[in-house]
């Protein structure tokens, strides 16, 4: 009975294969048409103009360093700065965020502005220093004036969800 | 009848076990790194007391320090003589860089404890805790 069943399966399987593998020719004639179809270039990103991901990088670590290193906001990020392991996703999600936002190939997956800051009623003083911090790391790279105001049209509209919560 | 149950327990209990790895290991491999991960490197961040360095010296510690190897990152509070450096660990260690800020400012230059730790992230410890099972589960690039 078993041998029947194999051969019967191996039998199935065979005229499957050979069905599926059998094709009919058919000739068919094309003729081949070139368009350019290619879209007209257009300007460069925020992205592209501050370099890609290591300048950005360089410019986020900076930031971090000059706001855990200042006397009037450097006690809101010692928590942080302290703990390698917190210091590790909060870098990755500063450098996906301006990257992102700057139309680089990076995905925020971090929490809201809002939820992030919810609790920490920052004033608009420290705000103010924080962006400060953020102009002084730029500068400290000679990010052009163009592409730092770019970047700041991008984050500054952040100050509602950060400040006051 | 005793043997047999805590035997049975024992098998259960490896069971549960291996199931529980299983799951953690699928789960913390189960995304991809991200873009930016893949492309920086981990880094600290240490701070350091400079009282003993000269003042004259502070206008170019920044930029001495930002260019050694390994460092991403400095800032110095020149009020509470205080420099803040960010750096890849597995390119210097930080016995290496207290011996390597000692020969470059001709100093003795001290790890400094943070300071007051006030109002900081609010985000719990639980959201870490769970990204540091993640880590030790992962084996994805």
């Amino acid at each position: 009975m078993k041998k029947i069943t194999f051969v019967l399966a191996a039998t199935l399987g065979v005229m499957l294969f050979t069905a599926t593998s059998c094709k009919k020719k058919t000739e068919t004639v094309t003729e081949t048409v070139y368009v350019d179809n290619t879209p007209a270039p257009g300007p460069p990103s925020l992205y592209t103009r501050l370099g890609g991901i290591a300048p950005i990088s360089a410019v986020v670590d900076k930031f971090i360093t000059n706001c855990a290193s200042n006397a009037f906001i450097g006690p809101r990020f010692s928590t942080t700065a302290s703990d390698p392991y917190r210091l590790k996703y909060f870098r990755y999600n500063l450098i996906d965020q301006i990257c992102a936002g700057s139309g680089g190939p990076c995905q925020y997956k971090g929490q809201t502005m809002l939820q992030a800051h919810t609790g920490m009623n920052l004033t608009n003083a420290e705000f103010d220093t924080l962006v400060g911090q953020l102009v002084k790391a730029m500068t400290f790279y000679n990010v052009p004036a163009t592409e730092q105001n770019d970047l700041a049209t991008i984050l500054l509209p952040m100050r509602s969800d950060i400040v006051g919560h | 009848m005793k043997k047999s149950f805590f035997i049975r327990a024992g098998k259960a209990g490896l069971a549960l076990a291996g199931a529980l790895v299983i799951g953690l290991t699928i789960w913390a491999n189960w995304e991809e790194s991200t873009y930016t991960q893949q492309n920086t490197q981990t880094a600290v961040y240490k701070t350091y007391d400079i009282s003993n360095v000269k003042p004259e010296q502070y206008s170019q510690i920044e930029k001495r320090i930002s260019l050694l190897n390994g460092v991403t990152a400095c800032s110095l509070n020149s009020t509470d003589k205080l420099l803040g450096i960010m750096f890849i660990t597995s390119k210097i260690s930080g016995a290496e860089m207290n011996a390597t800020l000692n020969t470059v400012l001709g100093s003795k230059i001290s790890e400094r404890e943070f300071g007051s730790k006030t109002g900081g992230c609010p985000v719990t410890g639980v959201k870490y805790l769970v990204l540091h099972i993640r880590d030790v589960f992962r084996f994805r690039s």
